[in-house]
């Protein structure tokens, strides 16, 4: 029988697709991979490429018998990315991650020991207090951390004009009573990033927990009845009773910042890149230390840090190109917030006006923040907890009993 | 004919049995699953924006379909175009103008409402629990409506003008003719669609997580929301524990659609 | 038609206030995008809210060609959708026709078991399939994205071509091979041409199912040489800020080309391919 013009093309066209796909894939499955003895590949997040390009440079000039070749991650996909090809064992050599991840990838033996590198010119003890110790585990240090910030308080000054407030407040009274001043019909006292990533919330909820009696240990939260309560009815209630925004719930960091450059918020807890931010558009912005009950409140510090995977093909390039990175000038001029060693704060762009309480907060008044995984676990319930209390459905009494006994089943066992 | 089935086998058989075998070597997780304080509450949201989505859906969907077929109209193949646009463009985006529209600060939606003395304060779209639920199914809706109006697009084509002509003669109804000509010839159509958009309604995390991240105070949290947290935080017994869930759920449904395909399967085997 | 036209005014009038329902409800959020794709950053959160920017800029479109991966990343999202698309309809229409026509023991089980690998969440597949295409050495390549996601395309669209061939009658077929042509030519000439409105149907699904993929496209690509659209878009947001202008200016640029697109295709949908369906 024979086959007519019209299959006899579309029997082809079908060949050549799979033969191309096929050969391809026999190509690529026969290449042998690189030599990589010279070559060592970092992950970059796109916010620090353009300083990390200049510091490779650098980097290059001084160790001629090595390249470092940069992949660029973003903020979105990193996580996911870094999990998978350290589970499947095909990782590149330096990894720039998030600090809060790292102790799942230590507890699962995919990073390699950086201890050798913590020498006099990188001593442990000039890392922010407490920083190196979270990234270990039985005396061994898995990471270099380079950036590491905490919130403070970030307030409009103007609005404080209009409203007859002399300062910033400093202890949750004066917090609470500033808050229900700011608030007119158009403008709310404070916000809370209810919206977004669930740890933003709980972040805020835990420092306000912290100043007020619940620890941290071992990287692990012991929470106490009486501050968690004291946290849940702070923010809680600032929401039923309207001198923090009813829309919080739709606002996420970056919402709240949004809402406070257009003069909506009168002050909020947040980051220093927001106070960066007001400061270049000329909003009239200060910063001052976070209130806590008393007096100076206790912040977590969040931040970011080079791994190297145990299984990476470049161990020795990738340990001199996290070593270089890790000196004072270096991580002082690649971070976006403050430099996770002490030494290297002393850089003029650390001491400007606005950032000068965050700093100071960050050298008396912080804590890292916990990065026991069974925490990280509670976080959603936690998330949702506070919100039932600022929608009115729930009491802050019953929330903390709520919250302790969960924290009693899921993190009790910890040492 | 033998790659084709190795292949199939690759794509289908390898992942389920990778979630049973993984969620069995846990089974510490199902406990962990089904002892959560919300989880019953996790369920019912589930429930409803799957119900809610998927009816809305192929509403919309059929009623687009069917209006683009009017002799009444021209032009239609670029309405059809923009009528695509929901699905095309990227997730993240239209949630995202969604979100914008809906804000009690800076949302259109609300600020027309107030300016045409509808209302007099901003309506807490996303973030009063008892509605928020419905809006961010109605975005699903918004989203997956086009893929509905395509595949009942093209199945009305298949039915051949004869029979339309054959039911005017006989003198039957707009309704009649859409009753026993129409339906019954999109039928598996239908059923197909109805099956995509539940497995969506079961996979999808973007819309919601992008809108209000479950809240608030978990009032928009569903299954796939869960999942994206425990696999976030890399909880891998926990992942594949609401897997084999959600593959219990949709095993039922196509239990249904096995049913009501019966008559056309039984020619199979 | 222009008969019933002249008689019902009423209807037609009704089917275009229906149309412009439809389209206000579709196009609205779009409208917006479009709108916040020209206005300088400052002006996207303002209060009170406007859906015009005050003042007109192109910045956004000229960061999206000049500072991102975008242009690069649309044509990966092209290439990966195509593949997608070709080989979904090759393997389908051989996999659907064999479900739909050959008689073998245990096809309707086999039929069933292809709908439940639909139902899996890509999460749990994604280090098993990040293995198998770790050893083809196929990261970050384009055809290695695409092979993943075959993965959502190939049970969906296995059953909508197997229902359509279903229902085309074999008598058909058979009236073909008689006349002296062989089995493939009864499928080229009687049977595509009756299923292309369905085939093309299921080709634009394949197409926009990978078009869309986040998960697989963010950890298959490694670097950006084979970054697809969706995870180009992440390039906008940093930790602290997300650029909504270059973010929606991008999005305009991927939307249009696709869209025209199928405007374009619309006929092989709509078609009239077939003997005498009506002209849409």
């Amino acid at each position: 029988m024979t086959i007519r013009p019209r299959t006899t093309a579309l029997l082809a066209a079908v060949a050549v697709v799979v033969l191309a796909v096929v050969g391809v894939i026999v190509y690529n499955a026969t290449r042998s991979s690189t030599d990589s003895s010279d070559t060592v590949t970092w992950w970059v997040p796109d916010w620090d490429w353009d300083v990390a390009t200049t510091l490779v440079q650098k980097f290059e000039s001084e160790n001629p018998s090595l390249h470092v070749e940069m992949v660029k991650t973003t903020g979105a996909t990193v996580a996911n990315k870094v999990s998978v090809a350290l589970d499947a064992g095909n990782a590149p050599d330096l990894i720039t991650e998030s600090i809060a991840r790292t102790k799942t990838y230590i507890d699962k033996g995919q990073l390699a020991d950086l201890t050798s590198l913590y020498d006099d010119k990188m001593p442990a003890s000039d890392f922010a207090p407490g920083l190196t110790e979270t990234l270990s585990v039985d005396g061994k240090t898995y990471a270099v951390p380079y950036r590491w910030a905490t919130n403070a308080l970030i307030y409009n000054k103007d609005l404080f004009d209009k409203a007859g407030i002399a300062g910033p407040p400093t202890t949750w009274a004066e917090f609470v009573e500033d808050a229900k001043k700011l608030t007119t019909s158009t403008v709310a006292g404070t916000a809370w990033p209810m919206q977004g990533d669930p740890s933003d919330l709980t972040l805020r909820f835990l420092d306000f927990a912290l100043q007020n009696g619940t620890t941290i240990e071992n990287g692990t939260p012991k929470f106490t009845q009486d501050s968690v309560e004291q946290a849940l009815q702070l923010m809680g209630k600032s929401v039923v009773d309207g001198y923090a925004t009813k829309s919080s719930f739709e606002l996420d960091n970056t919402g709240i910042r949004d809402l406070f450059l257009q003069g909506r918020v009168g002050m909020y807890l947040g980051g220093v890149f927001d106070a960066d931010t007001a400061a270049t558009q000329k909003f009239p912005v200060a910063t001052a230390i976070a209130p806590g009950p008393s007096g100076p409140g206790v912040q977590e510090g969040v931040g970011w840090t080079y791994i190297v995977p145990s299984k990476a093909k470049n161990l020795d390039g990738a340990k001199t190109l996290a070593s270089f990175l890790g000196r004072p000038e270096n991580m002082a001029s690649l971070t976006l917030t403050f430099p996770a060693r002490v030494s290297a704060t002393q850089d003029a762009k650390f001491q400007t006006d606005v950032r000068k309480p965050f700093g100071e907060q960050l050298a008396k008044y912080s804590v890292p923040a916990p990065n026991d995984p069974r925490w990280t676990a509670m976080i959603p319930f936690v998330h949702d907890t506070i919100q039932e209390i600022a929608l009115g459905s729930k009491s802050p009494q019953e929330g903390a009993a709520a919250i302790m006994a969960q924290a009693e089943k899921n993190l009790g066992g910890a040492k | 004919m033998l790659p084709a089935a190795i292949l199939m086998a690759v794509l289908t058989v390898v992942p389920v049995i990778a979630v049973l075998q993984r969620a069995l070597s846990d089974t510490d997780a199902f406990s962990r699953l089904f002892d959560a304080p919300n989880f019953g509450r996790i369920m019912l949201n589930t429930l409803v924006w799957t119900l809610v989505s998927v009816a809305g859906a192929v509403l919309i969907g059929y009623a687009a379909a069917l209006l683009l077929r009017s002799p009444y109209l021209r032009l239609t193949g670029a309405w059809r175009g923009l009528f695509m646009i929901p699905w095309i463009i990227p997730g993240v985006v239209g949630a995202t103008v969604w979100r914008w529209s809906l804000s009690s600060d800076y949302g259109l939606v609300n600020h027309w409402l107030i300016q045409a003395n509808v209302i007099q304060h901003p309506i807490a779209w996303l973030s009063n629990p008892d509605v928020v639920l419905y809006a961010v199914a109605l975005i699903q809706i918004w989203t997956t409506a086009p893929f509905v109006m395509l595949m009942v697009s093209a199945a009305l084509t298949g039915i051949p003008a004869e029979r339309y002509e054959a039911a005017r003669l006989d003198g039957a109804s707009g309704w009649q003719t859409f009753a026993y000509i129409v339906l019954p010839a999109i039928r598996s159509t239908t059923w197909i669609a109805v099956l995509t958009l539940v497995t969506w309604a079961l996979n999808s995390f973007t819309i919601i997580w992008v809108m209000t991240s479950g809240g608030p105070a978990g009032a928009s949290t569903i299954l796939p929301i869960q999942l994206y947290q425990a696999f976030q935080r890399g909880d891998q017994s926990l992942v594949s524990a609401i897997a084999v869930l959600q593959l219990a759920i949709c095993a039922v449904f196509v239990a249904i659609y096995a049913r009501a395909m019966r008559s056309d399967l039984e020619e199979l085997s | 038609m222009t008969r019933s036209f002249a008689r019902r005014p009423v209807l037609a009038v009704l089917t275009w206030v229906a149309l412009a329902a439809v389209l206000v409800w579709t196009l609205w959020p779009i409208v917006l995008m479009v709108f916040t794709s020209f206005k300088p950053g400052s002006e996207i959160f303002a209060i009170p809210p406007t859906l015009t920017p005050k003042h007109w800029t192109f910045d956004n479109y000229t960061n999206v060609f000049t500072q991102s991966s975008m242009p690069h990343a649309l044509v990966n999202s092209i290439i990966v959708g195509l593949l997608v698309a070709a080989a979904t309809l090759i393997f389908c229409f051989s996999a659907g026709y064999a479900l739909a026509r050959f008689k073998f023991k245990g096809a309707r089980s086999v039929a069933l078991f292809i709908l439940v690998g639909q139902l899996v969440p890509l999460s749990v597949l994604l280090l098993p399939l990040y293995k198998m295409v770790n050893k083809l050495q196929l990261l970050d390549t384009t055809i290695g994205l695409a092979f993943v996601h075959l993965t959502i395309t190939v049970p969906l669209v296995t059953w909508m071509i197997r229902n359509q061939i279903a229902a085309i009658p074999i008598s058909l077929e058979e009236a073909a091979e008689i006349d002296g042509g062989s089995r493939f030519d009864a499928v080229s000439y009687v049977t595509l041409p009756i299923a292309a409105p369905g085939l093309a149907a299921a080709g634009m699904f394949a197409f926009l199912q990978s078009w869309h993929e986040f998960l697989f496209a963010s950890v298959f690509a490694t670097s950006e040489s084979a970054r697809t659209a969706p995870v180009a878009l992440t390039e906008f947001a940093t930790e602290y800020h997300v650029d909504w202008g270059s973010t929606m200016a991008a999005s305009v640029v991927l939307t249009v080309p696709v869209v025209i697109v199928f405007i374009a295709l619309q006929r092989y949908l709509i078609g009239g391919l077939t003997s005498g369906a009506v002209k849409g």
